[in-house]
């Protein structure tokens, strides 16, 4: 799964955050794969806010907050769309992928151990008897994993729930916004 | 704001113009120093979800039930030879399946945890990285190398469980053995 292909593209995940800057950024700044295109930010010039009488300081806190805000929507802004886009009804959207990694592992530790048993017996020479089989240890594990694997998945979707998106609800409500790394805030 | 001058259009202090003098300063610094480092870290969190990095993860568990169980089983082995069980004998065959059923259950759901764990770690990361940017980070992600150390943890203790359940049915088994033997009744 592409970890952020609908953060971009999903309008209603943060309406407030998506009018402080171009959700076309988003897609540039984060590649198809989900990785930092590491692209370089333009230092602000604080030298040339400084030498006029014209608001420069005034002007200079204007473009740190808005230099914050647009680092915070290219860079974190996604993840937390791609967090807030995972949680389903009843889990979240990586279930399916860890039951099918559920069952894999599971088949693949009874294959394993059915093999192991094979070739000793075949070390002993005991050829005699039913073959192998571990089918009913296997749908022994199947059923708990599956089941552990449902359970991990809703403790996650609560975690997310219950905290794992941050404060940003309580901060955007204060009267200067606290995104940006906590640099020059305040 | 104070200072002298055209009362509609009043300067800014020089207090003023110096904290927004840091405020530009330090957002520099942080875009120098702090941001290649945070953008490593989100790249990182990034790839917890790789399916190498899975697989790796599966790898790691499976090895850990393996060196866990593999001395076990063998061990249970000689000794039910030692005991003069023939291995083509029910006993041991019935013994040996039932042991090898724990191990591949045991490296099994291990292997599936293993996975379930991986995906906490992207979730962990990625909260992590939201309270990052909203500048309430905190710790929530575990290591791969405390993973797999909680792999192997586990591992042990599974095999360890199991060995000795299976040990303590052996000394019954051995003792009824012992037993017929002494009646003149274990061909």
């Amino acid at each position: 799964m592409a970890l952020f292909e609908s953060a971009p593209s999903n309008p209603n995940y943060n309406q407030f955050l998506g009018q402080l800057s171009n959700p076309n950024d988003l897609t540039s700044f984060y590649g198809p794969d989900g990785r930092l295109n590491n692209q370089p930010s333009n230092p602000l010039d604080v030298d040339s806010y400084m030498g006029d009488d014209d608001f420069g300081g005034q002007r200079l806190f204007a473009d740190v907050i808005k230099r914050q805000t647009e680092d915070y929507m290219k860079r974190f802004a996604p993840i937390e769309g791609a967090l807030a886009d995972s949680i389903t009804a009843t889990g979240t959207t990586y279930l399916e992928s860890d039951l099918d990694r559920t069952r894999e592992g599971i088949t693949g530790g009874i294959t394993n151990a059915e093999s192991q048993l094979s070739r000793n017996r075949e070390r002993y020479g005991a050829t005699q008897g039913t073959p192998e089989d571990l089918s009913q240890e296997k749908i022994s594990a199947m059923v708990g994993g599956l089941n552990d694997t449902r359970t991990r998945d809703s403790d996650r979707r609560m975690a997310v729930l219950s905290g794992g998106l941050g404060e940003l609800g309580a901060k955007a409500r204060e009267p200067i916004g606290g995104t940006g790394g906590g640099v020059g805030q305040g | 704001m104070s200072g002298g001058g055209d009362p509609k259009t009043p300067s800014e202090s020089e207090a003023y113009k110096a904290l927004a003098e840091q405020a530009g300063t330090y957002f520099n610094r942080y875009q120098d120093v702090f941001v290649p480092l945070e953008n490593s870290y989100i790249n990182s969190v990034v790839d917890i979800g790789s399916e190498d990095n899975y697989n790796r993860a599966a790898g790691a568990a499976g090895s850990a039930f393996t060196s866990a169980y593999t001395p076990e089983l063998l061990n249970q082995q000689r000794q039910m030879l030692s005991q003069g069980i023939d291995p083509s004998s029910g006993k041991f065959q019935s013994t040996s399946q039932n042991s090898y059923g724990k191990f591949g259950s045991a490296m099994g759901l291990g292997i599936a945890d293993a996975g379930a764990n991986n995906t906490d770690r992207l979730f962990g990361g990625m909260t992590n990285l939201v309270k990052m940017g909203q500048g309430i980070q905190s710790e929530a992600t575990q290591g791969q190398i405390g993973l797999a150390s909680a792999s192997e943890t586990k591992a042990r203790g599974a095999a360890e469980t199991d060995f000795i359940k299976s040990q303590s049915n052996e000394s019954v088994a051995g003792t009824a053995a012992g037993v017929a033997a002494g009646y003149g009744l274990n061909s």
